[in-house]
């Protein structure tokens, strides 16, 4: 990653965009956008497309003068001072890094087995929902050949380098109002209509899977990011409909490039603690065999037990027999943050998506919900709420805590309770369905929107430095 | 070789737009090296003909020539879309009669003897005003001077400079501009 520190540094000698700088190609009510998405920041940049096609030249091998002449060449150079003045500007950003990337990071060692969650299968609905909500749908560069072969009005301006501006192994696809440039009017995937499940992106064939390796198995659990993953849990089908999450039994069953997050070794458990992460996965197996009456409850109450006692197993069944809702106070600074960002987002989204787009749509749902839950009153009701949501709330618990998908960008305590407001917000949101989204397949499920908008589009920075 | 040397306050930015009024594609980018000025070079388009804009920070201006099959005519299409030095400073007289010039003066006069030097017509060997000045710079009691007109000198490279070349390379106080000359003069009789 690049170093974010934003001054007014000499130009690297041979730059390109950094790892944060996302360039996207969006199609909003008809009309094309470029944009540079700050993955730091959250920012949305609109490119012109000379100035996109500029970037594309910046691919860390050229000093200033090579950048000028692949301008050239590609037919966008006028003035080098433009060119200068763009990529100083994205420098000021920190979003310049020099030379070439890193190289990726070594491959799993092979046959690691895999653990899938258990008594889960799920039921695709095939209405795309999953296909409208993120800002990057993933290409390899097989999956690109695939789907210019067999879309035939496809070409390749469709795909942009997933991250920075030096062509790499990963592309990301153009979006249409916020959905994959495949995804046709009636919600079906193209690419899988033209040739197949087996011919969409690796991505979309491994969604809603997340795959987490703690150093002994990696562990396959279900992002509870679609309407599909709670219907599925819903509505329990016969023996023989639905499917796992995967039919592979080890990593080398997986296909190549499939991600797999991996535990740190020392697993930050607080800001000033670690613990070894071959403690996780028997903590992680206790808690979700004990029963959990409110997943609100038992998130803030187990978030107290890692803190006082770390990975102790038995310190957090403790904590889960006389788990009750935190005070609403408690969370007061949790949820003006959440405020703060959801009201960020939206306001972004409007600035530029077009309003059919389900980004646009989520955003404003989730920030009328959170604005409310700036209100004690609100929170202290949330928390109280009947158990109709509950057996979602339940599943959420039991496969992220067996998914190990709290280890990530905040400490384990941190995340717990990053969790118990994620639900709150879900259940607000519940509360409050706009118009706009109440034939949203999310409208049942508002815990899918919470998370989809927190990975897919960084609300959950929110709770980064929060205690 | 033509050269068309551009006025003092033409920026880069007149240079990109006017070459993208001509038609000109920006073929290479050459950072300035040992005994090489910077240069960045144009193809004009369909005339197999390239364009090279020099900027030699050691002579203080940026010029342009051309190589190619229409190389006179581009380069009459540049001076129609970029102000360039048609006619030496009025002051350079002036100047020279100071014994020892302040160092505005002699960024002046050496930016001025580089006109003289760059922007001759090819093919003719100068007299009158051109020709006079480097003379002078070449016997000039400041030392600075006498730099600016033997780098001057090296551009020009005119027959008719022979024997001021040959005067110094005997005569200058300085050790360095006696090698200086006599070196260029023997060039000079080799082409």
């Amino acid at each position: 990653m690049s170093d974010r520190s934003r001054s007014t540094r000499v130009l690297p000698h041979r730059p390109r965009l950094s790892e944060d700088g996302m360039l996207r190609r969006h199609w909003v009510d008809g009309e094309e956008k470029l944009v540079l998405h700050d993955g730091f920041s959250e920012e949305i940049i609109e490119l012109s497309a000379a100035q996109l096609e500029q970037l594309l030249c910046c691919d860390g091998t050229r000093d200033l003068g090579g950048i000028l002449l692949a301008c050239s060449r590609a037919g966008v150079y006028h003035r080098a001072s433009d060119v200068e003045a763009m990529l100083a500007e994205l420098h000021a950003r920190g979003l310049i890094a020099d030379g070439i990337a890193a190289s990726p990071p070594e491959p799993l060692p092979s046959a690691r087995p895999l653990h899938v969650l258990p008594d889960f299968w799920l039921r695709c609905d095939g209405h795309g929902g999953c296909c409208s909500t993120y800002s990057s749908i993933a290409f390899s560069r097989d999956d690109v050949r695939t789907a210019l072969r067999v879309i035939p009005d496809a070409d390749d301006r469709l795909f942009l380098p997933l991250y920075g501006s030096a062509w790499s192994s990963d592309f990301s696809v153009g979006m249409r109002d916020g959905a994959c440039a495949f995804l046709a009017g009636d919600g079906r995937c193209r690419i899988h209509q033209a040739a197949g499940k087996e011919a969409k992106p690796r991505g979309c064939q491994g969604f809603p899977a997340v795959c987490v390796d703690d150093g002994a198995v990696v562990r396959v659990s279900a992002a509870v990011e679609c309407a599909c993953v709670l219907r599925s849990v819903a509505e329990p089908t016969p023996t023989g409909e639905g499917a796992p999450l995967t039919v592979a039994e080890t990593t080398a069953d997986l296909h190549p490039g499939t991600p797999i997050a991996r535990l740190p070794e020392a697993l930050p458990i607080t800001p000033a603690r670690s613990e070894a992460c071959e403690r996780l996965a028997a903590w992680s197996d206790a808690v979700v065999a004990a029963p959990v009456q409110d997943a609100v409850s038992a998130f803030w109450a187990l978030s107290d037990a890692v803190s006082a006692h770390g990975l102790d197993a038995a310190a957090a069944l403790r904590a889960l027999e006389t788990a009750s809702p935190p005070p609403p106070g408690a969370l007061g600074e949790w949820l003006l943050c959440l405020a703060g960002k959801t009201a960020d987002k939206h306001a972004t989204s409007r600035a530029w998506r077009a309003e059919a787009d389900r980004t646009r749509r989520l955003s404003a749902w989730l920030d009328d919900a959170a604005r409310s839950l700036t209100d004690l009153s609100h929170i202290a009701a949330r928390l109280q709420d009947a158990a109709s949501s509950r057996w979602q709330e339940a599943f959420y618990f039991r496969s992220t805590l067996w998914g190990h998908q709290l280890a990530g960008r905040l400490p384990l305590a941190q995340a717990l309770r990053d969790r118990a407001v994620r639900l709150l917000l879900a259940r607000q949101c519940a509360r409050q369905i706009p118009a706009a989204s109440a034939a949203d397949p999310a409208a049942q499920h508002p815990i899918t929107a919470v998370e989809a908008m927190m990975r897919g589009q960084g609300l959950d920075g929110y709770a980064v430095g929060l205690t | 070789m033509t050269r068309v040397v551009l006025s003092e306050n033409v920026t880069r930015d007149d240079v990109d737009d006017a070459a993208a009024r001509l038609g000109w594609q920006l073929s290479n980018v050459l950072p300035a090296d040992t005994g090489r000025p910077a240069q960045l070079i144009f193809s004009a388009r369909g005339r197999r003909t390239f364009v090279y804009l020099v900027d030699d920070q050691s002579l203080g201006v940026a010029y342009l020539t051309a190589s190619g099959d229409d190389a006179d005519a581009v380069l009459a299409a540049a001076c129609a879309e970029l102000p360039f030095c048609a006619e030496l400073p009025s002051e350079l007289e002036a100047l020279f009669r100071q014994d020892e010039p302040d160092a505005d003066a002699v960024a002046v006069i050496a930016r001025g003897l580089a006109i003289a030097a760059l922007s001759a017509p090819t093919g003719i060997h100068p007299a009158g005003r051109r020709l006079a000045l480097l003379q002078q710079a070449l016997a000039h009691p400041d030392p600075r001077v006498r730099a600016a007109g033997i780098a001057a000198a090296g551009h020009a490279r005119w027959p008719t400079l022979s024997a001021a070349l040959e005067e110094m390379a005997g005569r200058d106080p300085l050790p360095a501009f006696r090698a200086a000359a006599a070196e260029l003069g023997r060039a000079m009789e080799a082409t």
